[in-house]
């Protein structure tokens, strides 16, 4: 039979939900909280994406999806015609400078238009963009490198090889007047000088098109159009970590669904057990089980219909406060400024936390659906156990007993304040017992080089312009300031490097300064230094091409290594392949050549450099071989490259006070450095995250565990409320029931804490032996943390039930007496 | 010898519209070991009345004297207490604690006392109730009058001066009620109690010394 009857449950659900306005009110903020909780980790998420997106295309310097050069008219019609395209904007490239000073990071002049500005991260900090013939407009990095103060109209010359073809070659020169800087795009590949359309028309140029499409798929490029280049900005960059931080974010917001569905699952608990008098009412009435259910459904609706739009206006607040913050602490730190506002952050969180709110309502919903009219106005949570009749007596025993009246509860109750004492205890007995001295410990004071190196970037191989990660000029200037005692670097060779059985080899040239700290495990090093002896000390730290430490190499032994390069060609023209060229080869016409020189050498000596000069991690599954550099060299035929240069002075003082100087002269450089202090700092950044991570794991945790122990406290008075009253008649005083429930509550505590520190105890060993493989941290067992929460526990344990049963003791005996009568 | 005395009780619920006046005015004096009916209709005002002689609710005017102890000049924190030692109540619903078996529930209002149960006393009630098999049985196992007879232990128990019963036979069926009536009566005859109840059966009632009626607030027959 259907009965058209929703409007009088609306009604009824309306007017239900009048009646309780505290309750309301909190379960408003649980779902305003949930709902802001996750409205951060979205926005979180997807600031991350931006980040990412951002982070490569400053990477690329460029944020179109791909460029086409020297377009005719017809086909950049064509380009326009084409669905995929979205946007186009135009670069004029007149040309290029790499050397002094833009050996580093090359300058581009060109001109730009608007679109093309935009994507190139120009956005003028102050001034125009170049109008006339003679004004540019310059990022700050520039001028700085230039020495030129940022004052509009200032005079600036800048060289320039020409990129037309046909253009005379050799270095040309032009001055201009400055018409606006701008921030540098600090990541990018290049700097980019934007001249005027007028100059790059008199100087020629080589006319590309920059376009931003609608995907990220490559489309088929205008005919006859060989260079189109869609997609490939940013297609060799791969963010990594992208895959882990997609599953962290995806547990932090089951963390959160849960901890928002033991809020809210409470609240309606509650409330429910409180009124359950009044569903067994309407139940006796005729409202059926199905309709108190969606009475159930509509109010938590209602509720939501006001909490969830709060709590996305708090979240979107609170995520565009912490994306940055959490980006920098992410390898997308040098774009951590990128928020996302898309709004999928809103759909997406407003989604989530109503099906969160709408799964936690159900089980409240089906207790007040499925009790019976009679059993309503009994309802007591008692289900008393016939088998425990023991005599009990005092008011302990009342109180143990109370506690087994809903076991399931109580285990609930014990487990979930349990858990963080656990999370705590293991997460601080390990955050409290890292060691930096372990940690980190270096055999020279300073550590320089460029920055990929710090970053483990793996260097390009088989290239013979590598340049030196740190420059002669450089090291030139940093001893020219401190004249360290020991100054020496460490070279790897250029190209690929491996044994005559094809087992990758990394060769490290190491100065001969940089000896004294290498350790001789077996053998002998003198005959390195021995002329023409063609010894090589082994480096235990290499392994094979399985990841197998090297076992079947020994002294006396002897290698060949081949020191090679390797050539792309076009196996029909026999042409050299770069980058560009090769993506447009069929597969069957590449064909690759290597060349170079081998060296038989013999095996002197089993060593175990410092682990400051080692670039093994550079080379995964690799024999290492340590050479004296002159060595190095002479057999590659100079192709080697200066990786790390270390330095270092047996005066203390001396090393202290040039930490800033070197600090400062990196960062104006283009270099980066390592030292106690910026290790130390690392590693203070990385302890501080763990103790983060689990304190904020700990505090939600706890909250949980302390709600479900509120719930079980309230619901346990509340539906005792008339049990309470007989004992009042029959002469049980107030201040003895409070002891009761105290008593109750210290059990739920005491009990947690017990259960937590047990486990702690019994997870101690296994937690220690996890981490034996990270020899700077020996978690210490440690009770104190977990003190911290026992005596927050024990006050709610005394402080709830006292306050709980003072508002149920507010109504009179009388009133509460007759409830059920 | 006199052992309650109550002085121009009056007691009103609510405020204007939904004013009541549930006692406007009541005299009464009780003698030690008798035996008193309050009969009247529903909402007449005598579970108020009785209410307010064992101190569950204080009267808006007016005096309760028990055994020579005021009931309105002392905090509830005490009355609760002289309650536990000088008042047996017995309810119509039995509200006996179910998590405590029969003997517990019995000896409570001594343990709360903290004191130690007349053994013997307890001994010799379970026999004349008819619940010596039933020590260790917890309230759910038992029957209505079985319960009712419990509730009656309980409220001996302590000793009382006086025993408050708000119509202890209405959850039961006639016969059991007169049962458990009839055992009411020959314990409290036994152990010189006096007894005040609350009865909407005139059988029972006229089984009592005295008999009041009270009729909207007032006492209109003695």
């Amino acid at each position: 039979m259907n009965v058209k009857n929703s409007r009088s449950i609306k009604k009824l659900a309306t007017k239900s939900l009048k009646k309780s306005f505290v309750r309301n009110l909190i379960a408003i903020s649980a779902i305003a909280l949930t709902t802001l909780m996750i409205t951060s980790v979205f926005s979180v998420a997807f600031s991350f994406k931006t980040a990412s997106k951002e982070l490569e295309s400053r990477m690329h310097g460029c944020y179109a999806s791909g460029y086409i050069d020297e377009l005719t008219d017809e086909q950049y019609q064509e380009l326009l015609a084409n669905p995929a395209t979205k946007k186009t904007g135009t670069e004029l490239k007149v040309g290029t400078f790499s050397g002094q000073p833009f050996e580093k990071k090359s300058l581009e002049l060109s001109y730009l238009d608007e679109n093309s500005a935009t994507w190139h991260f120009v956005t003028l900090a102050e001034g125009h963009m170049p109008e006339a013939k003679d004004e540019i407009v310059l990022d700050k990095a520039v001028l700085q490198v230039l020495g030129i103060d940022a004052k509009l109209g200032t005079e600036v010359t800048l060289p320039y090889q020409s990129y037309q073809k046909d253009a005379e070659p050799g270095v040309k020169t032009a001055t201009f007047r400055l018409a606006g800087y701008f921030e540098e795009n600090a990541i990018g590949p290049c700097h980019y000088a934007c001249c005027s359309e007028a100059f790059a028309k008199e100087a020629g140029y080589v006319n590309r098109t920059n376009v931003v499409t609608n995907t990220d798929v490559v489309y088929v490029a205008p005919e006859g159009v060989s260079t189109f280049q869609i997609g490939s900005y940013g297609e060799q960059t791969n963010v990594s970590g992208d895959n882990d931080s997609l599953v962290l974010i995806a547990l932090f917001l089951v963390v959160i669904a849960l901890s928002g569905y033991l809020i809210i699952y409470n609240i309606f608990q509650i409330s429910v057990v409180n009124d359950i008098s009044y569903y067994g009412l309407l139940k006796t009435i005729g409202v059926t089980g199905k309709q108190i259910k969606k009475i159930v459904r509509i109010q938590s609706l209602i509720l939501s219909a006001v909490g969830i739009p709060i709590g996305i206006l708090l979240g979107t607040g609170v995520g565009a406060m912490t994306s940055p913050i959490i980006l920098k602490s992410t390898i997308l730190s040098s774009v951590a400024d990128s928020y996302s506002t898309t709004p999928w952050i809103w759909v997406l969180s407003a989604l989530f936390a109503l099906i969160t709110v709408f799964i936690s309502c159900s089980k409240p919903g089906r207790i007040a659906a499925g009790i019976s009219p009679v059993e309503a106005f009994k309802y007591s949570e008692v289900k008393v156990d016939n088998k425990n009749n023991r005599h009990v007596s005092g008011l302990f025993g009342m109180a143990g007993r109370n506690m087994s009246r809903n076991k399931k509860k109580t285990v609930l109750v014990f487990l979930s304040m349990s858990l963080p004492i656990v999370i705590l205890s293991l997460g601080l007995s390990f955050a409290n017992n890292m060691s930096f001295e372990k940690f980190y410990s270096s055999d020279y004071a300073f550590k320089v080089s460029n920055t990929d190196y710090f970053n483990y970037e793996v260097p390009r191989y088989s290239e013979e312009t590598v340049n030196d990660f740190i420059s002669d000029r450089d090291i030139e200037n940093i001893n020219s300031q401190y004249q360290f005692e020991i100054s020496g670097s460490a070279y790897t060779f250029k190209g690929i490097s491996e044994t005559k059985e094809g087992n990758w080899s990394v060769v490290t040239g190491l100065d001969d300064c940089l000896f004294d700290k290498v350790q001789v495990v077996e053998g002998d090093l003198s005959p390195l230094f021995n002329g023409d002896s063609h010894a090589i000390a082994l480096n235990e730290n290499g392994t094979d091409f399985q990841g197998q430490s090297v076992k079947n190499l020994k002294v006396g032994d002897k290698v060949t290594i081949n020191y090679s390069f390797q050539r792309v060609y076009d196996t029909r023209t026999g042409e050299t392949l770069d980058q560009a060229a090769l993506l447009n080869t069929p597969t069957e016409y590449i064909g690759s050549e290597n060349s170079g020189t081998s060296v038989d050498y013999t095996i002197c000596a089993v060593v175990k450099p410092s682990d400051d000069v080692y670039i093994g991690y550079m080379f995964m599954d690799a024999y290492a071989f340590v050479l004296p550099s002159e060595t190095l060299k002479k057999d590659t035929d100079g192709n080697i490259y200066r990786y790390l240069q270390v330095f270092d002075s047996p005066d203390q003082d001396k090393v202290a006070s040039a930490e800033e100087f070197i600090e400062d002269y990196s960062q104006k450089n283009g270099l980066a450095y390592s030292s106690d202090k910026t290790e130390r700092a690392t590693f203070k950044t990385f302890e501080d995250m763990i103790r983060r991570v689990v304190t904020t794991l700990c505090i939600v945790l706890s909250v949980i565990g302390i709600l479900n122990f509120i719930n079980a406290v309230l619901t346990g008075i509340t539906t005792r409320s008339h049990e309470f009253a007989v004992l009042k008649a029959i002469g049980m005083t107030d201040h003895q029931q409070k002891r009761v429930l105290v008593t109750e509550g210290m059990f739920y505590c005491l009990g947690s804490i017990l259960l937590g520190s047990g486990c702690y105890t019994l997870l101690h060993a296994p937690f220690v032996k996890l981490f034996e493989g990270l020899d700077y941290v020996t978690p210490q067992f440690s009770l104190f943390p977990m003190s911290m929460i026992a005596v927050i526990f024990v006050i709610l344990g005394i402080a709830i039930p006292y306050l709980v049963y003072s508002v149920v003791a507010r109504r009179t005996v009388v009133e509460r007496l007759r409830i059920n009568e | 010898m006199e052992i309650l005395k109550a002085t121009g009780l009056k007691k009103t619920y609510g405020k204007g519209d939904t004013e009541v006046h549930a006692l406007r005015g009541v005299d009464l004096s009780v003698n030690k070991g008798e035996f008193l009916a309050i009969v009247g209709t529903s909402g007449s005002g005598k579970s108020t009345l009785l209410n307010m002689l064992g101190g569950l609710d204080q009267p808006d005017e007016g005096t309760v004297l028990i055994d020579g102890n005021n009931l309105q000049k002392m905090k509830d924190e005490k009355i609760t207490i002289f309650r536990r030692r000088k008042i047996g109540f017995i309810f119509q619903a039995f509200n006996l604690v179910p998590v405590l078996n029969v003997y517990d529930n019995i000896t409570l209002p001594i343990e709360l006392d903290g004191k130690k149960p007349d053994q013997k006393f307890i001994e010799e009630l379970l026999t004349i109730l008819g619940l010596k098999e039933k020590t260790k049985a917890l309230p759910n196992q038992l029957s209505g009058g079985q319960q009712q007879r419990v509730a009656i232990a309980r409220a001996l128990a302590s000793k009382p001066a006086i025993i408050l019963a708000d119509e202890p036979t209405g959850n039961l069926d006639s016969k059991t009620g007169l049962d458990v009536l009839g055992l009411l009566k020959t314990t409290c005859r036994k152990y010189d109690q006096t007894l005040i109840m609350i009865t909407h059966n005139d059988d029972i009632a006229q089984t009592a010394d005295r008999i009041i009626r009270i009729e909207d607030g007032h006492i209109v027959t003695r």
